[in-house]
């Protein structure tokens, strides 16, 4: 009930509706993509938060939550439909490895060099990326995608298994993509050079406008052509990523 | 379990006792803030009168010895920065009690552990780590308090929220006090409190403000807020009560007891104004007693003790003197004079004996279980291996692969089934919900919906449904954002 109280007493869930810049068409004063990271600000422990892309997660990932003694869980809800994935067919874990916090939506392929590990998060911006994996095995751009949903249901999870998602090596060679502020990804933010490459709503340090949700993410650069883009960058980049990383 | 409190013995006999207890409160806030050197003394002392005749005239169902009671009233100090008025009357309280117990042995005087109460000796520790907090907090020896407060008006959405709790569980004769100023009216959420309580229909919940004029800066608050408290609050739908002697003991009582005792069959919410000076008898006044004690030992503040010394033939050690400079002597001479503050029991065996039966009496007066209570809360349906059971999450509340879908729609039809299934194995919900007007729009409406056969519990009303869960707030997000704790 209160910061440090005797009495402790059931769950709040906090709903974040209509979050990111896919509530674009009611334009500015009605999506945030800097003001959902608010929900991070309490102590380790104390709060729980969950970004499930589509509607399939949402189920297992407040379960998953309700059974943690968490007493404060933040729910980040998206306005528009998106086509529910046939995971199976593409090859993606089940929506009920959501509950997990994280999981892949593609590993690495064998037979081809690792080239960096990217988080994912966002309605439209998983959206997209999904859309794109045909044009990234086309352009054999190896890259291991993780649908990052909740960091905290994630740091809850068996050392093996975050491991076997995102291992140290994975941390030091990541990026990110989200339909929100880079300052909203910090616990996804594996090494310093993980902004430079990421790709999210404010790419140029501004606020979004509003108009069509296309328009939006288009102004946002996290329509496919600019996600495709900005994925051959960091895998081109990647030695010279590596090369800094080891100077810094 | 009844609606009516405990009864005052004649207000003629019991104004006097109230004005000694007052004058040992207002020795003990000064002599705390003089020791510390922070704190608030203005808001503090104006507030005494208030106080007293909350928890002594019987108003307030309470008892002191266990805060935690179930079915006692709750208090919440909303204007939490004069949390050393609150500490003072407790420590005055509590050594009656100690006193009595000490002298009888008599269990029904017995204090809980030293962990759980607010002794006189605990006031030398205002403002230090591990010592008494400078804001209210709701822990420890300090859970009369039902939130944790200080930020202007922000601990009046809490009190609606507990109230709400209080009437939707069936224990509408549990009354929440919340205490605020002037000044804690004028942020927002206060706007949001007062439309959210009339249309939730709490008529168990009570603001108490202290009508002082002032806060921090150099203007009065009238001069750039009109009206009064009744213009503030009747035009929200509540009753409005108040004495411009928020200072004296007839008005402050009448008021009260008129706010309780008055027939409210729509079931609104109430409040009482008291007309008060901010900083009485601190020798400085209005905003600028609002956030600093007297130097320590300086003239002005002495000149706030001898009234005192000559009514009841005290002396206390260093007067008019600068006093030590070492901390631990500074400390020892506080404590040397705080005691010397219950030389007031000493001298009057009747006014511990009243202090401590009429605690014990408005303890006892404290219902152990209502009835009408729906909620069985033997069972937690936190616990049910259903509610964590991933796998086991049945195949409706997922869409087929092509489909489109948004995940508040996922959402929807989460809510509605765990708050069905709660209903079907517990005949309760699990969840109430609210919303600012978008309770459809962001699909939180699902924990009112139908389940299957499941009837949902639906929107909330205070006369039709007071069984749904979905509440109807208005434009009240920062007061849902309390009402949520």
């Amino acid at each position: 009930m209160a910061q440090d109280a005797d009495v402790k007493l059931g769950k709040v869930l906090w709903v974040a509706g209509h979050s990111g810049p896919e509530t674009a068409e009611d334009s500015r004063t009605h999506f945030g993509i800097y003001s959902p990271a608010v929900t991070q600000l309490f102590p380790k422990g104390k709060v729980i938060n969950l970004y499930p892309w589509e509607h399939n997660e949402v189920a297992p990932m407040i379960t998953a939550a309700m059974a943690t003694d968490v007493a404060l869980i933040a729910l980040h809800l998206t306005r528009p439909g998106v086509v529910i994935p046939d995971r199976k067919k593409l090859g993606m874990a089940s929506h009920f490895e959501a509950a997990k916090g994280a999981y892949l939506i593609r590993d690495y392929k064998s037979g081809l060099p690792k080239m960096g590990t990217i988080f994912v998060q966002g309605t439209a911006t998983t959206a997209n990326v999904i859309n794109l994996l045909p044009e990234l095995d086309k352009r054999d751009l190896n890259v291991k995608l993780v649908a990052a949903v909740s960091p905290q249901l994630f740091a809850m999870q068996s050392e093996a298994y975050q491991q076997e998602t995102v291992s140290d090596a994975d941390w030091l060679d990541s990026t990110f993509i989200t339909n929100a502020s880079a300052v909203a990804m910090q616990d996804w933010t594996g090494n310093r050079l993980s902004v430079e490459y990421s790709m999210t709503a404010d790419w140029d340090d501004n606020w979004r406008s509003g108009g069509s949700l296309d328009e939006v993410l288009e102004e946002a650069h996290l329509s496919e052509r600019w996600l495709l883009e900005g994925i051959e960058r960091f895998v081109n980049d990647r030695e010279s990523r590596i090369n800094r990383q080891k100077i810094i | 379990m009844t609606n009516k409190t405990s009864k005052l013995q004649s207000t003629a006999d019991v104004f006097p006792k109230w004005e000694k207890i007052k004058d040992m409160t207002d020795q003990l806030i000064d002599m705390m803030l003089n020791l510390r050197q922070s704190g608030h003394p203005g808001g503090s002392r104006s507030k005494v009168h208030m106080l007293v005749a909350l928890f002594l005239g019987g108003a307030m169902r309470w008892d002191v010895r266990n805060p935690q009671k179930r079915f006692g009233d709750k208090f919440i100090l909303s204007a939490g920065h004069v949390v050393p008025g609150m500490y003072a009357l407790l420590a005055v309280f509590n050594e009656a009690l100690r006193r009595k117990y000490a002298e009888t042995g008599d269990e029904r005087y017995k204090l809980a552990g030293e962990d759980r109460v607010l002794t006189w000796e605990d006031l030398l520790t205002l403002r230090n780590k591990g010592g008494l907090p400078g804001h209210a907090e709701m822990a420890g020896k300090t859970n009369i308090f039902k939130a944790n407060t200080g930020p202007s008006g922000h601990g009046m959405p809490v009190a609606v929220g507990e109230a709400m709790a209080l009437k939707y569980a069936g224990a509408g004769d549990v009354r929440v006090f919340a205490v605020e100023g002037e000044g804690g009216l004028t942020p927002g959420a206060t706007h949001e409190s007062l439309n959210s309580a009339y249309g939730l229909g709490l008529g168990n919940l009570h603001f108490l403000v202290d009508w002082n004029d002032f806060g921090i800066d150099n203007r009065p608050f009238s001069s750039v807020v009109y009206g009064t408290p009744k213009d503030w609050f009747a035009p929200h739908g509540w009753r409005v009560y108040g004495t411009e002697e928020g200072s004296e003991w007839a008005g402050t009582h009448s008021a009260l007891t008129e706010m309780i005792s008055d027939e409210n069959p729509e079931g609104t919410p109430a409040m009482a104004w008291f007309k008060t000076r901010k900083g009485r008898g601190y020798g400085v006044y209005d905003n600028k007693s609002h956030g600093a004690a007297h130097k320590f030992n300086s003239a002005p503040y002495w000149e706030t003790k001898k009234e005192f010394m000559d009514k009841y033939s005290i002396r206390f050690e260093g007067y008019n003197e600068d006093g030590p400079v070492d901390k631990a002597a500074r400390t020892e001479q506080a404590r040397v004079n705080m005691d010397r503050v219950f030389q007031v029991f000493d001298q009057d065996a009747e006014l511990v004996n009243y202090l401590a039966d009429r605690l014990v009496e408005l303890g006892a007066a404290v219902p152990e279980d209502d009835e009408r209570v729906w909620i069985d809360t033997s069972k937690n349906p936190l616990d049910d291996s259903v509610l964590t059971d991933i796998q086991g999450l049945p195949d409706e509340l997922f869409a087929k692969p092509g489909e489109v879908a948004p995940n508040r729609g996922g959402f929807s039809k989460y809510a509605a089934w765990l708050n069905g299934y709660v209903k079907q194995n517990y005949g309760r919900p699990l969840f109430l919900a609210m919303s600012a007007d978008l309770a459809d729009s962001t699909n939180i409406s699902g924990f009112g919906k139908p389940s299957g056969e499941i009837e949902g519990y639906g929107f909330y009303d205070r006369d039709k449904n007071t069984k749904g869960v979905m509440l109807p707030q208005a434009f009240t997000e920062f007061a849902n954002a309390g009402i949520c704790t």
